[in-house]
Formats: C-alpha cells, sequence, structure tokens
C-alpha cells in the first residue's frame, strides 16, 4: 500500500460528495475495477451516493431499502446531522452505523455492507446489507463422527459464530472482532466467555494478533503459524476443528476460539497434547465406549510412530529379540528381495505417501480405483516380484492405519515425520536410537508451551484434573475445574 | 539463554536420577554386593536423608549464594555432574555393545547420545522435568507389566544369605549409594521456586529409591548373585537384560527401561553440570550446554579411569554434594534480605 | 535454516559414524538352531543344525528342510572358531533352542568352559535348552527332525514344555545352568536324552532312560531323565521316575501317576514341599514334609501303603544323591537361610555337610475317590 493510499485511509468524510466520491473512487481504484459501483441518488434535491461491492450485497436490499427509501424520502434533509438522520429516518436496514473514517468506510464495502455518503453529512452510513453467495451449513467432511452433532463450520464468519452461539447459549459469551494483516485484512473473531476463558491466555492470543505485520493472512492455518508459540516444532500448539460443538465444549474448558473468515475452520488453545488426541464423540458416548476409542487411538498412535523403527532395529541388529519361528519367517519372506531392509521400508513408505496424495488431489469419480491400485499393484504384485517382502508391507499397513486413527490432519502429518525421523535413528543405532528419538520427541513436546500452559498438563507437571485424559471415566465424576479455567494455576 | 528448572520439573527429574543411578550404582558398576543391594539403597536413603532435609529447608526462590561462595559451590556441583555423566556415557557405550550394536563405533555412540543430551538440555528445565515425569509413568506400566509375568520365576531363597557380603561390605555399600543419591539431588539446587510442593527433595529421594529397589529385588530374584562373584558387568547387564528366564518378548521393555532410564540420568547430570558451569561463568546457557557435552565427549574417549579410587569417588559424592549445598545456602541466607 | 542444515550435517556425520552402513541383513545369517557338541580322540566336534532358507514366504518354509554342519577343533572355542569360517553365511547363535552335549563331555568337565563361553556370548538367547545326550550328540543332532507339523524350534519347545509338566525331565536352561554351576547354591540338574536305540543303564523296569520308553512316534529322539552335574561334571544319572520324584522335592512337579507293580494310583502334590535344614553338632538335619492326594480308582492301595512307597523311593534318590556328593534337590536353597552372609555360609560348607546329613522325610497321603 503506498504512502498516498494509507494517508487518505486515515482521512474522515468531508461532507463535500465530489471530494469523497473522489477520494473512495482512488481507494478502489475506479474505474479500472468494475466490481465497485457508486450509485447517486437525489434526496428531496440533496445529493447521495450509494457505495457497495457488486456481488458482495444483496440486490434487492439495496433497491428497496436503500435507493427506493431515499428518493421516497418525505421531507428534505436538515442541514446539521445527516448522517443520523439518514439512519433514523430515512434508510430501511436494520444494521446501521455512522462512520468517518474512510479506510473503514472501504473495509466495510469490502465486506458486503453499503456505504451511504451525503452531500455535507460528516460522517457516512454503514449499512449491512451482506448477501453474497455461501457454502451452507453441511456435515463437518473432516472429522466426522458416528454420535453426536453433524454440522460443521464453513467459509462465512457470521455463520461460524451464529453456530458457536446456537452450542453455547449464554450472554457470557464475547466476541472481538479483529483484523489482521496490512494489505488484505483478514477479519478474525475472538470468542471467549467471561469468568471462565483464563484471562492471561487471552491477553497473550491478543499480543500476537497485534503484533502480526504481515500484509495477508490467507486463512486460519496461516494464522495459526503466525500466532503459535514455537513454530519450529512439529507438533501443533493449537487444535484446529471443523465442529461447532467441539469448539464450544472447549470454551467450557476455559479455553478460547479463533475463527476467521473464510476458513471453515475455528482455532482451539491453550490445547495439550491430550486433547489432540481426543474426539468430539467421545464424550457424547457412553464412557466406557469413549474410554475405549481413545485407547485404541492412542495405541494407534504408538503403533503408528514406533512400529516401523522397532522392525528397522530388530530386523537389522538385535535378531535375538525376534522369537526364532517369526526370525527365519522374516527371513524367508526376505530371500529373495533384493534390497536391504531400510531400502525397502524408504520405498513402502514413499509408495503409502503418495497413494495418500493421489487419493486427496484425485477427481472424486476414480478416488477409489487409486486405493485398490496401491493396494493390488504396490502390495499384491510387490511382494509376488519379490521386491518387498510381505511382512514389510504388513508393517506398513498397520501403522499407515495408526496414524489415520488419529482425529486431526495436522496431527496425523506430524506422525508421519516423526515416524520418518526414528526410522532413520533406529536404522543408525537400533533399539538405543529408538529410545534416543523417544526420549527426544518426549522432551521436546514437554518443553512446548501453548498460550502460557505447559503442552503435558495436566499430566506433567501434574495439575488436578478430571478423569479424562486417555481414560474417561463418568460424566458425574468430571467435577473438578478444568485446569485451562480461570483461577487455576498454570 | 539462562538454564532454569522450576520446582515441579525439578523433582521427577531428580526422582528419575534417583532411581536409575542408585540401581546402576549397586547393581552394575559395583559387583560385589551380590543380591544385596536393595539394602545399600536403603541404608544410602538413610544416609541421605539430611541432604534432602538440608535442600527442603523454607526459602523461597532460586539458591542464590553470595558471589564469594556462589562459585566454588558451583564448581563442586560441576564437578560431580561431569564425572557422573562420563560414568554413564561409558556405561550406555558398554550395554549398547552388549545389546547387539557391537559393530557401532564407540564415537559415533558417543558423539550422537552427547549431540542428544545437548539438544535435551537446550529444551531446558521444562523439557527434561516433565519429560522425567512420563519417563516414570510408562517405567512404571512397563516394570508392572515385567514384574508380572515373571513372578513364577522370581527365587525367593536368591536373596538369602540376606546380609551378602557381610556387614563391613553393606556399610560401604550404603556409603557408596548415599554418594550416588546425593549427587543426584544436585538438580533440585537449581529450582527457581516451590512449585515442587512442601518437601520436594524428601519426595524425590523416596520414590527414587523406592524404584530402585524394586529394581534391584527385581534383578536378584530372577539371577543368583554368586555368580556375578566371579563374573563381569556383561553378566550383570545379562542377569537383567536377557536373563534366561525371561522370554524373548519380555526383554524388549526391559532393554528400553535400562536405555532411557541411564539416559535420563545422562541428561539430568547433563543439565545440572551445563547449569552449575553457568552458575560460575555466567555464560550464554547454550555455550555452558554444548561446553559441557564437549568436556563430557573427551573424558569418555580418554582413557582415564577412576575404577581404583572408584569407592573413594563414590563416597566422595556425598561429601561434596553436602558441602556444595552449604555454601549455598549460606550464601542465600546473606544474599536474601 | 542455517541451523536445520547443521542439524542434518551433523546427523549424516554420525550416522556414518555409527554402524548403519555396516549393518548385517537378517537373511545374510546363518541361524543355529541344535547345537551338538561332542569329543572324538582329542577334538571338540561341533554339529549344528540351520535352517535353509528357501525364499518360498512361508508355504515350503524351513519346516522341513535344515541342514546339518559339522566342525572340528581343539577345544570347544576352536571348533566354534572353525565353524565360522566354514559356513557361507555369517553365524548366529541368537536362534539356538537346544544344546546339547555328549555323555564323554559331559563327564569330562567340559561344561563349565562351554557354558561360559556361550553365556559371555551375548548373541546367544540364553533360555536356550541345555541337554546332556546318552549317546553322540552328533547322531542325536542329525535325527531329530520337526514332528508334528511343527517347524523344528517350536516343536521342540513344545516336547520340552511338555516333558517338564510332566516331571520327566528337570527345568534345564542354559542360564539355569550357568547360575547353578556358578552360584554356592544346589547343583544344575540337566535334561537327559537319547536316540532309541542308543546303549543307556536300566536300573530296573518301569524307571525309564530315554531308550527304553516303549512309544514310537515319527522321531527317533527321546527326552527322559536327567543328569546331576556337580563342579560341570556329570556326577549321577536319574532316570524318567527318579526325575519326577526330584522334580517333586524341588515343587516343579505336581502330579503323576505312581504305579506299585500291577497297581497304580494318580497322586497330586497338595503343595510345595516344606524343607528346613537345620544345624546340629553333628551336622545338618534336612526336615522335609510333603503331603500328596492319592486318586485310586481300583481302591487297591492304602493311603500308607502309598506314603511309604513315596517315602522309599525319594530317599533312595537322596540317597543316591548323597552318596555321589552332589545335591540338585534345592536343599541348599533353604540352608542358606541360615546364614547371614555368604562367607558363614561357605564356612558351613554344604558340600561336605549334604553328604554326611540326616533326612528326616515325612510324606502323608489323603487318599480319594475322585
Amino acid at each position: 500500500m503506498t504512502e498516498e493510499m494509507a494517508r487518505l485511509r486515515r482521512e474522515a468524510v468531508s461532507g463535500k460528495m465530489e471530494k469523497d466520491r473522489a477520494a473512495l473512487e482512488t481507494l478502489f481504484h475506479f474505474p479500472e475495477n468494475q466490481d465497485i459501483q457508486l450509485r447517486e441518488i437525489q434526496c428531496q434535491g440533496s445529493r447521495v451516493c450509494a457505495v457497495f461491492m457488486d456481488g458482495m450485497v444483496r440486490s434487492s436490499q439495496v433497491d428497496d431499502f436503500i435507493v427506493r427509501a431515499v428518493q421516497r424520502a418525505g421531507a428534505p434533509m436538515p442541514e446539521e446531522g445527516r448522517g443520523k438522520y439518514l439512519i433514523t429516518q430515512v434508510l430501511n436496514v436494520a444494521q446501521a452505523q455512522a462512520e468517518a473514517e474512510l479506510g473503514k468506510i472501504c473495509d466495510g464495502v469490502l465486506g458486503g455492507m453499503t456505504a451511504v455518503l451525503a452531500e455535507g453529512a460528516d460522517t457516512a452510513v454503514l449499512l449491512d446489507t451482506r448477501g453474497f453467495e455461501k457454502r451452507g451449513v453441511e456435515k463437518a467432511g473432516n472429522e466426522s463422527v458416528v454420535l453426536g452433532a453433524q454440522e460443521g463450520f464453513t467459509e462465512s464468519i457470521r455463520t461460524n459464530l451464529t453456530l458457536l452461539r446456537r452450542y453455547y447459549q449464554s450472554a457470557d459469551l464475547v466476541t472481538e472482532m479483529l483484523s489482521v494483516g496490512t494489505e488484505a485484512p483478514l477479519k478474525v473473531a475472538v470468542v471467549s466467555v467471561e469468568g471462565i476463558t483464563n484471562p492471561r491466555a487471552l491477553e497473550i492470543l491478543r499480543k500476537r494478533l497485534r503484533k502480526i505485520r504481515c500484509g495477508a493472512v490467507h486463512g486460519i492455518g496461516q494464522l495459526q503459524q503466525l500466532i503459535e508459540d514455537s513454530p519450529w516444532a512439529l507438533v501443533p500448539q493449537m487444535l484446529m476443528t471443523e465442529r461447532p460443538d467441539r469448539a464450544a465444549a472447549a470454551l467450557s474448558d476455559g479455553q478460547f476460539v479463533v475463527v476467521a473468515d473464510c476458513s471453515p475452520y475455528a482455532l482451539i488453545a491453550p490445547c495439550s497434547f491430550f486433547s489432540l488426541l481426543q474426539a468430539s464423540d467421545d464424550a457424547f458416548s457412553r464412557w466406557q465406549y469413549g474410554s475405549y476409542m481413545r485407547v485404541v487411538r492412542f495405541l494407534g498412535m504408538l503403533i503408528s510412530l514406533l512400529l516401523p523403527g522397532l522392525y528397522l532395529a530388530l530386523t537389522e541388529y538385535h535378531t535375538f529379540l525376534i522369537p526364532v519361528s517369526l526370525l527365519t519367517t522374516i527371513a524367508e519372506t526376505r530371500a529373495n528381495v533384493p534390497f536391504p531392509v531400510y531400502f525397502e521400508m524408504l520405498l513402502m513408505e514413499l509408495s503409502f505417501f503418495m497413494i495418500n496424495e493421489a487419493n486427496l488431489r484425485i477427481p472424486g469419480q476414480i478416488g477409489t480405483s487409486v486405493g485398490i491400485i496401491g493396494a493390488l499393484v504396490l502390495g499384491q504384485t510387490a511382494a509376488e516380484a519379490s521386491i518387498i517382502s510381505p511382512i514389510l508391507i504388513i508393517i506398513i499397513a498397520i501403522s499407515g492405519l495408526g496414524c489415520y486413527c488419529m482425529p486431526g490432519h495436522s496431527f496425523t502429518i506430524m506422525l508421519i515425520l516423526y515416524r520418518l525421523g526414528i526410522e532413520a535413528l533406529c536404522l543408525a543405532l537400533g533399539l538405543y536410537g529408538l529410545c534416543l528419538a523417544v526420549a527426544l520427541i518426549v522432551c521436546q513436546v514437554c518443553s512446548l508451551q501453548s498460550f502460557g500452559w505447559d503442552f503435558m498438563t495436566p499430566l506433567a507437571p501434574h495439575r488436578p484434573h478430571n478423569p479424562d485424559l486417555i481414560v474417561r471415566l463418568p460424566a458425574f465424576l468430571q467435577r473438578k475445574k478444568v485446569y485451562a479455567r480461570q483461577g487455576e494455576k498454570t | 539463554m539462562i538454564l532454569s528448572i522450576r520446582g515441579c520439573e525439578a523433582r521427577p527429574l531428580s526422582a528419575a536420577m534417583v532411581a536409575a543411578r542408585a540401581f546402576i550404582g549397586v547393581s552394575v558398576v559395583t559387583l560385589e554386593y551380590f543380591n544385596t543391594g536393595w539394602i545399600c539403597i536403603l541404608g544410602g536413603f538413610v544416609l541421605a536423608l539430611p541432604l534432602a532435609l538440608m535442600i527442603d529447608l523454607p526459602g523461597k526462590g532460586r539458591f542464590m549464594a553470595g558471589t564469594r561462595l556462589r562459585k566454588p559451590a558451583w564448581a563442586l556441583v560441576f564437578a560431580l555432574a561431569i564425572y557422573e555423566c562420563t560414568v554413564l556415557t561409558r556405561l550406555i557405550l558398554k550395554s549398547t555393545l552388549y545389546c547387539g550394536l557391537d559393530q557401532l563405533q564407540p564415537l559415533g555412540t558417543t558423539l550422537v547420545t552427547l549431540a542428544f543430551c545437548g539438544l535435551m538440555a537446550v529444551k531446558n528445565g521444562r523439557g527434561l522435568g516433565n519429560g522425567a515425569r512420563i519417563w516414570g509413568i510408562v517405567f512404571l506400566v512397563l516394570f508392572s507389566l515385567v514384574v508380572l509375568s515373571q513372578v513364577e520365576n522370581f527365587q525367593f531363597y536368591w536373596l538369602f544369605p540376606i546380609l551378602g557380603p557381610g556387614v563391613r561390605s553393606l556399610a560401604r555399600g550404603c556409603l557408596e549409594t548415599a554418594g550416588a543419591l546425593a549427587g543426584a539431588m544436585t538438580p533440585l539446587l537449581f529450582r527457581e521456586d516451590e512449585t515442587g510442593g512442601k518437601h520436594c527433595a524428601l519426595r524425590s529421594l523416596s520414590a527414587g529409591c523406592a524404584v530402585a529397589t524394586a529394581l534391584c529385588l527385581y534383578e536378584a530374584l530372577m539371577s543368583p548373585s554368586l555368580a556375578m562373584g566371579s563374573a563381569s558387568q556383561i553378566s550383570v547387564l545379562d542377569a537383567l537384560l536377557a536373563n534366561g528366564r525371561a522370554s524373548l518378548a519380555l526383554m524388549l521393555p526391559i532393554v528400553v527401561l535400562w536405555f532411557t532410564g541411564v539416559f535420563a540420568t545422562l541428561n539430568g547430570y547433563g543439565f545440572t553440570g551445563a547449569a552449575a558451569l553457568q552458575g560460575m561463568t555466567g555464560l550464554d546457557g547454550r555455550v555452558c550446554v554444548w561446553g559441557a557435552m564437549g568436556l563430557i565427549l573427551i573424558l569418555t574417549l580418554t582413557e582415564i579411569s577412576s575404577r581404583k579410587w572408584f569407592h573413594i569417588v563414590e563416597m566422595g559424592e556425598y561429601l561434596l554434594a553436602i558441602c556444595a549445598t552449604v555454601l549455598l545456602r549460606i550464601g542465600k541466607r546473606r544474599a536474601s534480605p | 535454516m542455517k541451523r536445520a542444515a547443521a542439524l542434518a550435517m551433523a546427523l549424516v556425520f554420525t550416522a556414518a559414524l555409527t554402524g548403519c552402513s555396516e549393518v548385517g541383513y537378517l537373511e545374510h545369517q546363518a541361524y543355529a538352531i541344535i547345537i551338538g557338541i561332542d569329543r572324538e580322540a582329542e577334538e571338540t566336534v561341533l554339529t549344528v543344525k540351520f535352517p535353509q532358507m528357501t525364499g518360498a514366504s512361508g508355504e515350503k518354509s524351513g519346516s522341513d528342510s535344515y541342514v546339518t554342519t559339522e566342525s572340528r577343533g581343539i577345544n570347544f572355542r576352536q571348533a566354534m572358531e572353525t565353524l565360522k569360517l566354514g559356513i557361507p553365511r555369517k553365524l548366529n547363535l541368537s536362534a539356538t533352542v537346544l544344546i546339547v552335549v555328549s555323555r564323554k563331555i559331559a563327564e569330562s568337565g567340559e561344561i563349565r568352559e562351554i557354558t561360559q563361553f556361550l553365556i559371555s556370548d551375548h548373541r546367544l538367547y540364553s533360555a536356550a535348552y541345555f541337554a546332556v545326550c546318552q549317546g553322540d550328540a552328533r547322531s542325536f543332532v542329525e535325527a531329530q527332525e520337526p514332528s508334528t507339523g511343527m517347524r523344528l524350534s517350536e516343536g521342540l519347545k513344545a516336547m520340552v514344555k511338555n516333558g517338564e509338566n510332566q516331571g520327566i525331565i528337570p527345568q534345564s536352561r542354559l542360564a539355569d545352568v550357568y547360575y547353578l554351576m556358578n552360584s554356592v547354591y544346589s547343583d544344575p540338574l540337566v535334561m537327559l536324552c537319547a536316540l532309541k536305540d542308543e546303549e543307556g543303564t536300566v536300573r530296573e523296569p518301569g524307571d525309564n532312560l530315554p531308550r527304553d520308553v516303549p512309544v514310537s512316534y515319527t522321531g527317533d529322539n527321546q527326552y527322559t531323565g536327567a543328569c546331576a552335574l556337580k563342579d560341570g561334571k556329570a556326577a549321577i544319572y536319574l532316570t524318567g521316575l527318579e526325575t519326577i520324584y526330584a522334580n517333586l522335592l524341588l515343587g516343579n512337579a505336581s502330579e503323576f501317576t505312581c504305579a506299585m507293580g500291577e497297581r497304580a494310583a494318580y497322586v497330586t502334590l497338595r503343595r510345595k514341599p516344606k524343607i528346613r535344614v537345620r544345624r546340629e553338632k553333628d551336622g545338618a538335619k534336612v526336615e522335609i514334609e510333603m503331603r500328596f492326594t492319592g486318586y485310586d480308582v481300583a481302591g487297591e492301595l492304602s493311603a500308607y501303603e502309598l506314603a511309604e512307597h513315596l517315602r522309599g523311593r525319594m530317599l533312595e534318590l537322596i540317597g543316591r544323591c548323597q552318596a555321589a556328593g552332589v545335591e540338585p534337590l534345592g536343599f541348599a536353597d533353604q540352608a542358606a537361610k541360615g546364614s547371614a552372609t555368604v562367607e558363614d555360609w561357605k564356612k558351613f560348607n554344604w558340600a561336605e555337610q549334604f553328604p554326611r546329613a540326616e533326612i528326616d522325610l515325612q510324606v502323608t497321603v489323603t487318599k480319594t475317590a475322585f
């Protein structure tokens, strides 16, 4: 943004139609920019101009409640307080506000509002006429559950906030609207609950949001990278969800929620390692079922992380730890394979990642066939051709399954990356390498913080908590105040 | 970067170090206590109690001694930690050779070990302390599994003759263990707050000793001590890790517990050494960590051995730790308003 | 970025220093399943059975294809070195299931050296079974084939487990033998085996040594009886029935069918034997209390008769051990409790005390119809 533009944005409405109109035209690059509409209307002899973005407003609303209302005004506008007069006497739109600063008027128009300027008025009127095309509330696609609410966030911040309000109906629910980015500001809402959300964490968030200096923030994913505690760490320190019920549950646990425009996800923080392992139907199901599902998920995580490395360490160095019958079976299946185990594993891991990526990117109609090709061509045929040993295919398949037990996609990717590191260390140092890798990962995860909260709380350091970490006991035993709530010690 | 650790983090770290170091001391490093290592640990616990109580004396904040007394105190702690790190790094080398990793180059293994130790120390007390707590939980789960599945193989008569090598040897063993325990409590000297709760040192000492005693008893019940008298450390590792009665699948958790336990202790001492160096010199934390690791690497790879004076050095650790604590305490009183 | 590059370089450097470039391929190794050790003239002969790697992915796996290799040397160590040189792959002892030594080896006292070597080789799984073979170990190893459709290793494990449960063989793993041989507790009891047609010593009908087991199945290898070692040397051989009594005294067996001529009763040990060793002026006194339940369907045997029979056979066994100066029955384990320190225990000198010890064995049998 040039100096000239920045200066213009800071200027106030002058009341002189020609000048204000020219300023807005400059700001919106009119007439090169054909999306901006500046509609002049006469109001009992006074000049009025409606400024809106084509496609972002509901045309019928502009026609009926702004243009027609101004044209049919019963009396001439007073000399003083024209902005207020327009709001109270002329315009028939419920949500209206007077705004003097050109920059803010500009942002409003970009967001789908209509600005009404009047000759001689020192403020413009911003009217909520938003009516752009958007997706309706649909089922959450990437975080599906068997039991529980099925609605997911959409790309509209307003809809998302409405969804949150519906799931958390309390007068204490507070929404702070901010925008981040200097060139193309992104509308961000920080949702918290007065008296419950931890104020320290909230203050840290505000500070970090204020510090963002980049021109444009593309979606909530990038926002997360800009505000989380340790962007170098592999572990996500904020929970990303597309489920309003989960976000509402987080609010009652003392966490805050960040939603951004154009992103069908919300960020939850402060979050702990355990919340990344939890899915929203854990709490919805009976406690025994929920606990079972979590234990399976936890085991899936361990298997996915450790099994390939363990296989590599055992077969390369510690054959004495493999029972004899299994040892000879492995040796026999490997007898005709021309590659060493580590190369075989690398090949198989790469194939697995490629199948995954292809499955994601391929058009829907032929997507299912990729899975079949992957399974048949890479699995059966590779084993038959003695390129890969069948046991390794089983190992990679099981660890792949373990990965996809995780509720969050970023956690899955994190597991895969850690797994590759573990495999490298196991290749170099066998079981000792495995122990070193696990120790370093644990140390790294334990050293992290999420908005002032230790990432492994309430386990390490220990904090009083409900019996709801891996195993979840019945709801009537969950009486303790959740550790992240206001007033609890960090 | 300032190397720091909170009370709630120093407690589990110290407990893990106490457990692993006491067990290593009486079972692997010193072979002559037969199956009475657990008695040495209990005796060492009693002897180390005064030190724990001294560390627990009320008073908030980091142990801040006056300038004159601070440096010698941190120097004592530094020497103790570096010595322990060297012993532990050599032990890791030996046990990796034992566990099927005999084709590894000692230099490579030591470098990787110390690189990881340094990386973890740079994560500061939060990573190490909380990590030690997680290790404690994993240890309890794995060790319970091992004990439950091995209980039918336990031979209780192998605990007899109950006084093993005799009262004199046991008394020396108790003193040595007290030295090991005192050294393992030094991270508590760095704690910067009282979040570890009341009797922080006492609690970590008790928990660590309980775990070490359980480990010693497990080892004693799985193999007769007298075979070890004529054998080497390799036989002890065999008895511990690859005992003939253990099924193959059960060797895996024990091997994992062994490596992680020794490594956790090494990390604790590595951090303590680096923090003491920072206390002495006031250098940046990262410089201290990598400086300490470099020194440990040199000492590990040299031929210098303290085997001849091992007993004296072990007992000396007790005095060193007490001296350091007293110096820091005196200084603290003077420094505090 | 610089940090990441430095870290990556350090990792590559250290990886190059570690052993990842020298890792041994799993399939490039020869896994010894059975090791037989013989002495012929002045040489030690090793006979080792390896599974053949067919690469058939389990369809026609190594369950029926094994290779037997032989090597010689002036002692066990040299024979092992020769074996390493002779086989086309790297020798791996980590999968060894059975180590068989010939009677000659057992009686020569070489067992101590052999076990010391094997236990020091940390690539050997020390829970391998250890057995003394009545004939030559080579023929025994060659004749050992997979049975009942299982792989050799699994078949051996199942068979030994079955023998241990019945009490006809003692619990004899390499680690047990090594530990007991090096400790000052009781002496080790080693499993006895033989080929069916080999020469053996039969003491009386019913007391089966391996060759006399009146059962025929696909294999010729029999595992019955035990051999007690004293200072690494075979001191006495126990028949299958004696081994059952030894296992009862050790508390390792709990039930067996006791035959008295034409009559028989099913006997169950109600609880582990209570053993106390008293130190008296004129020597040690071993007090043993054993309680059995006898199931005699025909009702031909009285409880007293049964108790006396059991007592007699067990006293006979203890007497044989005393005469041979070997104590494999676990009395030392109890006797050691009476000493405060190892030094005291050594002074007490159990090896000298046991042969002169007075044995007080009380056997009680409660007879039931079921």
